[in-house]
């Protein structure tokens, strides 16, 4: 702090009021922006002086020790004659006035501190009024962007449950088209399969040897245990009429039956005809004959009668004078038919059904037995 | 437009002068840098000894020295008696003292106030009357002082206008005590107690470019002086709260011989009070002041911070301005009808 004064030369010595209140009133016509009054009054505020303040500080200290002057009648009666008394009370009253000048001057300067200081308070208001209004619109544009996400989210739902639902069709699509690929496949695979059954067959690769009803039975389990039978199973075309009629029209069919007959004879002289009790004993296994009936092949009467009249055939002693008869006496008790006499295109037919009907239901329990398996925990 | 600069008056008043002593130390703790120092009699080497030191701090701590040599010195007159008689007889010794003999003042000049020295430091003005030659050689001493109160005639010297060796005998001049010291030659002219010419030279002060403001210290209380004939300074008084002399006429006479240390450290206590006295109320108003326009500043400043924030807007809206609250794009002003962003 020093006590030098002239650093504050510059201050004006009159004090200028703003012409209007800080911001004005809606009535004064336009506003006046807030910064310019603040800076208007702070400029016009009249500062106090060095000077000032000193003349303030000197005033007291003259006047205090003016009024201390000899009170003693001499000394009083000599300031009177020799005016000293006189210049003594115009110094302190003049000392008084500049006091009171600038006692003036700083209570104007004060004032108008405190003006402007309202004002920078009005300013800070309006700032912070502002600042408000930015975080309101923030605030604002954050719930707007909430709700579009909120829309967005929805849409994309939709979209979602909508791909699902279009993807699951193009899924069955596909599924179909493979089932449908698979069948036909299954379908080719079987035609030729039953193809190659039915050559071999005409040819003698297989079955020979074995009289001409039983050829007919195997061969047809053969097909209906194959491909052809499978894709039946799934719904592709039937192989049935296909066979029987191949197998009907076959010379060696023509030949072993060339006219309508009677059931029992044939199957009697089939049994014959295999001759031995153990070739009978295996034509009856190759027919299921003696399996428990929860693994055996389901079989039709016909098949049911062959398989029994190979099994009487292949009794050691009391073999029956007629296998056949005696097992369509059996079958018919337990299944009905079959008849007694028929031609080769209904018996080729009844057998042909017959064995898809077996391998239909033994692929039936096949598909329950591997739905029913639960595997352990521990299995992979 | 106020000059800078500050300048210190000293009064005239003998051992009085002690009282300047204790005033100079204030003023130097609160930092006052005289610019010019002006006296009389005493106050011319009081003044001198300041302004041969390279600041008032130093100045005022050498003024110290001085007046405890002259208390040493003066130390010879003894208690204060209580009679009149008893005074008188007390004032006469000291008439014998040797503080007043002429080599005594002039040896503590020239070890406190060296004449190079005064040629660096600031102005110093010295009143001193006219003492002509027919007076000089007057066989009526009291009759050529009573003529000198009466013509007050003299003159202010600046010190370092003169030659160095005539600075002193300036110096010496203005503290030639009337009976007492003898008058002193200058530039061909003799001189004598600068207290019978102008005992509060402040004259040349004023008008002076080096000065705008004017430190008096008076040496006698209730003084019937008026700083508003200074007009072109701002002056600030520091006046003795209590009477520096006894009463009457021989009080008086006491107070301008007596340099017993008593007195000395009296008269520098009381200088410092009164200083302190002054310069109190005047600091803390200046600081109070300082502080007051300081805060001012600050608050302007963060409102102009404010200012260039707000000047950046509120963030835009990346959907444009069109809302179904605001079809303008534009939002309420912080005044409530000026739209923001349209400036100020």
């Amino acid at each position: 702090m020093t006590l030098i004064p002239g650093s504050d030369g510059t201050v004006p010595d009159g004090t200028v009021l703003p012409e209007e209140g800080p911001c004005g009133s809606p009535e004064d016509g336009p506003r006046e922006p807030p910064d310019h009054v603040l800076r208007r009054t702070a400029e016009g505020i009249p500062l106090l002086t060095d000077r000032m303040l000193l003349e303030l500080v000197n005033s007291v200290s003259v006047v205090e020790d003016l009024s201390r002057r000899p009170t003693g009648v001499v000394a009083r009666l000599l300031d009177g004659v020799t005016g000293r008394a006189a210049r003594a009370d115009r110094i302190a009253l003049g000392a008084l006035a500049g006091a009171d000048r600038s006692l003036t001057a700083w209570l104007t300067e004060v004032c108008e501190d405190g003006t402007a200081t309202d004002l920078a308070v009005e300013r800070l208001g309006h700032h912070l009024l502002s600042a408000r209004r930015d975080i309101a619109a923030l605030q604002a544009l954050t719930t707007r962007d909430d709700a579009r996400l909120r829309t967005v989210a929805a849409t994309v739902d939709e979209l979602t449950v909508a791909m699902g639902t279009r993807w699951e069709g193009l899924a069955d699509r596909l599924r179909t088209v493979e089932r449908r690929t698979e069948v036909l496949e299954l379908a080719t695979r079987g035609q030729q399969h039953l193809d190659m059954a039915v050559n071999r067959w005409s040819v003698g690769e297989t079955y020979r040897g074995l009289p001409w009803i039983y050829q007919v039975v195997l061969i047809a389990g053969e097909v209906a245990g194959g491909p052809a039978g499978e894709a039946v199973s799934l719904g592709g075309n039937d192989y049935r009429e296909q066979l029987a009629l191949r197998l009907v029209d076959h010379p060696r069919t023509r030949q072993a039956v060339p006219a309508p007959f009677a059931l029992a004879r044939l199957i009697d002289d089939a049994v014959h005809q295999l001759g031995s009790p153990d070739r009978c004993r295996l034509l009856a296994e190759l027919l299921d004959h003696g399996l428990p009936a929860a693994v055996a092949r389901p079989r039709g009467p016909v098949t049911a009668a062959l398989a029994l009249a190979a099994e009487l055939g292949a009794l050691p002693q009391d073999v029956p004078a007629s296998p056949g008869g005696t097992a369509i006496s059996v079958v018919r008790g337990r299944q009905g038919l079959p008849g007694h006499s028929a031609d080769r295109h209904s018996i080729v037919r009844a057998l042909v059904e017959e064995q898809a009907l077996a391998a239909r239901i033994a692929r039936l329990r096949v598909a329950s037995d591997v739905e029913a398996f639960v595997p352990e925990p521990d299995e992979p | 437009m106020t000059r800078p600069g500050t300048g210190i008056v000293l009064a005239g008043g003998g051992a009085r002068g002690a009282y300047q002593a204790g005033v100079l130390a204030v003023l130097a703790e609160h930092g006052v840098r005289p610019s010019a120092l002006c006296g009389a009699s005493i106050g011319a080497l009081n003044a001198a000894a300041v302004a041969a030191a390279p600041d008032l701090a130093t100045g005022s701590r050498r003024l110290l020295e001085v007046w405890r040599a002259v208390a040493e010195a003066g130390d010879v007159i003894g208690e204060r008696p209580g009679g009149v008689a008893g005074r008188t007889a007390r004032t006469l010794r000291a008439l014998d003292s040797p503080v007043l003999e002429p080599e005594f003042v002039e040896s503590l000049l020239a070890r406190y106030a060296p004449a190079a020295d005064l040629a660096r430091g600031p102005q110093l003005w010295v009143s001193v009357a006219s003492a002509g030659a027919a007076e000089r050689r007057s066989r009526r001493p009291s009759a050529d002082l009573l003529r000198a109160v009466l013509t007050r005639r003299g003159r202010w010297l600046r010190v370092q206008d003169l030659d160095e060796e005539r600075r002193h005998a300036a110096v010496l001049a203005s503290c030639a005590l009337p009976l007492v010291l003898p008058t002193r030659q200058v530039n061909g002219s003799w001189y004598r107690d600068g207290s019978l010419f102008d005992n509060l030279p402040v004259g040349p002060l004023s008008g002076n470019p080096a000065c705008g403001t004017a430190i008096v210290v008076h040496l006698a209380p209730g003084r019937v002086w008026d700083a508003r004939r200074y007009a072109d300074l701002g002056i600030l008084e520091v006046r003795p709260r209590r009477p520096l002399a006894g009463p009457g006429p021989l009080g008086v006479v006491e107070s301008l011989l007596d340099f017993s240390p008593a007195t000395v450290d009296g008269l520098i206590a009381a200088g410092r009070a009164d200083a302190r006295a002054v310069l109190g109320p005047l600091a803390a108003a200046l600081a109070a002041r300082a502080r007051r326009r300081d805060g001012a500043a600050r608050v302007a400043r963060a409102l102009e911070a404010l200012d260039a924030i707000d000047a950046v807007g509120p963030p835009e809206d990346p959907d444009g301005p069109n809302t179904p609250d605001d079809p303008d794009g534009r939002a309420p002003g912080p005044d409530g009808g000026r739209p923001r962003g349209s400036g100020s």
